[in-house]
């Protein structure tokens, strides 16, 4: 619902009800990983559902300059989690290692945007929590889940120089993702085993990067088709923005981790932290009709 | 299950039966080697110093395999640490008993060796029976059982290979590390103190204590397991290679385990929790009781196999 106002605020609410009847079921912490499993819901799995109303202002002003102020709270059920250490690579009976539960999530965010002219691009800033309660996990306990970000932050800038170049660059930062690490450790048989308390009782440090990128548009504007070259680098100033952090390898004298072998009480754990380095350049060519 | 003679070595150096159908099939690994290189290029593992929320403990570890060998068996009871790198602490004090098939067998704790309770006269688990742990520790009773399989069917020859770097022998392959129906694992402890070059090296320079398993079950984060530490040892160092068999429930614990240790740190590492016990009141660690069989064998050149095979009980 949209309500316009005789000056040039917008007031917005909404309401929506979702339910999903694919379910995703992955076990990984892993950003990367693409071993994900698909399930419909059945008589094992019921469809998640969500419940979310939400209340904005935006407000206009000139030379396509607005800002917008927006929150919105929901509510989730039939949740999927994991039993630890589920096992779901070739398990025929994966609906077994399944747990279910609520979750709940609440955001209020701002947003600065000019759109017109020359130089265009906006600058947000968003707070919000996610929190989910699955029976079996955690001790039924309430935890954060694993996007549970409080703090975001994106700017987003772009110039057009002429009718062929355009400069742009973005900058993004979030809070480090909940994490779990060990509360204490024991020995079994040689190996240095880790005692976990509260799941994500943890944060892992927090992610930000800059990417920038120049686009050559090879033809004018107004023609059937537009052909554009774009350079780009991604994570500009190569920030290691860790996505796992371990507590089971040994370094050797080269300053290579491994996982020891040899369990016989002899070595010295290193906590490590596994990221994606380094600046990215790319090169594109985008043929568009 | 026939003795396997035909080895390749794959581009990773591993030597593999052609048959063995533990592995990926070649298009398939090919594609995932690639997108791994990928990510191994625009990703680093680097030290780091972290800040850990820990919090002393009472619970106890306990940590025993019963065998069915007829020897003193052990029982060993320590205290978890708050740091990773921090000392064991061992349990003294603690009153341990096993009872196995209606025979009640007492331990005391060694004197030489804190913390590990031997029992007072030899004896052997028995496959097909049950095996009862009960502990006294404080005011505390913490209790356990465990069943023992018995050898079904002939497993055949393992097969371990080595291969030498600059005059040292190391271990590139051991065993399957699936298999539907059986779970295993292999200890193998290896030993070159007898040598001439070595006779005056330590203790901890001349041995290594390693493990590998075959499990019935297969992970993710076991399929892309970190890289792992290799053992390096001369011609002539003496392996011996002692294989168990575990219940169901055992490969359990044991795979919950492997995905805290083993398996934990690669990219595709599962959610970190707490390895599962069959220990009450609060015990972690786990007591099991597996059939056992023994060999030693001696590293003569690149290919070695070891020759225990196991007979139908």
């Amino acid at each position: 619902m949209v309500i316009h106002s005789l000056t040039s605020l917008q007031v917005r609410a909404g309401y929506s009800h979702t339910v999903q009847y694919l379910q995703m079921l992955s076990n990984s912490t892993s950003p990367f990983t693409s071993l994900e499993v698909w399930a419909p819901s059945g008589p094992n799995i019921t469809p998640q559902k969500s419940d979310q109303i939400s209340l904005g202002i935006v407000q206009q002003f000139s030379r396509g300059v607005s800002f917008t102020l927006e929150s919105y709270y929901r509510l989730f059920s039939n949740q999927i989690e994991y039993k630890d250490h589920a096992n779901m690579l070739y398990n025929p009976l994966i609906e077994g290692e399944i747990r279910f539960g609520d979750a709940k999530s609440y955001e209020m965010e701002a947003l600065l945007k000019k759109s017109e002219g020359k130089f265009s691009g906006w600058i947000g800033y968003a707070w919000s929590r996610v929190f989910r309660t699955i029976e079996g996990v955690n001790n039924g306990n309430e935890y954060p889940a694993y996007y549970d970000r409080p703090n975001t932050v994106c700017v987003n800038l772009s110039y057009r120089s002429g009718k062929h170049w355009e400069f742009s660059g973005s900058w993004i930062y979030l809070t480090g993702s909940p994490t779990s690490t060990p509360v204490g450790f024991y020995e079994y048989n040689g190996y240095t085993v880790p005692i976990f308390g509260a799941k994500n009782n943890d944060r892992l440090p927090d992610y930000h990067r800059m990417d920038v990128a120049i686009t050559c548009w090879l033809n004018k504007p107004g023609n059937r088709y537009r052909h554009s070259v774009v350079f780009s680098v991604y994570n500009l100033y190569g920030r290691h923005n860790p996505f796992i952090v371990n507590f089971n390898k040994i370094m050797d004298d080269k300053g290579n981790f491994y996982v020891p072998t040899a369990l016989d009480g002899n070595f010295e754990i290193v906590p490590t932290q596994l990221s994606v380095a380094g600046a990215l350049p790319s090169l594109n060519y985008t043929f568009r009709f | 299950m026939n003795d396997k003679t035909t080895y390749t070595e794959d581009t990773s150096g591993n030597y593999m039966n052609r048959k063995d159908s533990g592995r990926l099939s070649g298009f398939f690994s090919s594609i995932l080697a690639l997108l791994l290189m990928l990510l191994g290029l625009n990703a680093c593992e680097e030290q780091t110093d972290w800040d850990l929320h820990t919090v002393p403990s009472d619970m106890i570890v306990v940590e025993s395999v019963i065998t069915n060998e007829m020897k003193q068996q052990s029982v060993k009871i320590t205290f978890p640490q708050e740091g990773y790198n921090d000392r064991v602490l061992p349990v003294r004090g603690a009153e341990v008993i096993v009872t196995v098939n209606g025979n009640v067998y007492n331990f005391k704790e060694s004197p030489d060796q804190p913390g590990i309770y031997l029992s007072n006269v030899p004896f052997e688990g028995k496959p097909g029976k049950e095996h009862s742990l009960l502990i006294s520790y404080g005011n505390k009773v913490f209790t356990a059982k465990s069943g023992m399989v018995n050898w079904q069917g002939n497993f055949g020859e393992g097969i371990y290979v080595t291969r030498k770097d600059d005059n040292l022998y190391r271990l590139v392959w051991l065993s399957r590390p699936y298999h539907p129906k059986k779970a295993l694992m292999y200890e193998l402890l290896i030993d070159w103190s007898h040598l001439p070059a070595w006779k005056d090296s330590s203790w901890s320079a001349t041995h290594a204590r390693m493990f590998y398993y075959t499990l019935p079950t297969l992970d993710v984060s076991e399929i892309f397991a970190p890289a792992i530490e290799a053992v390096r040892f001369p011609l002539g160092t003496k392996i011996t290679e002692r294989r168990y068999i575990f219940t169901p429930q055992h490969a359990d614990f044991v795979r919950d385990l492997l995905s805290e240790t083993t398996w934990q740190g690669g990219y595709f590492s599962s959610a970190p929790s707490n390895v599962g016990t069959n220990l009450s009141s609060g015990a972690i660690g786990y007591f099991g009781a597996c059939a056992v069989l023994s060999n030693t064998s001696v590293v003569n050149g690149q290919i070695s196999k070891s020759t225990l095979t196991d007979t139908e009980q």
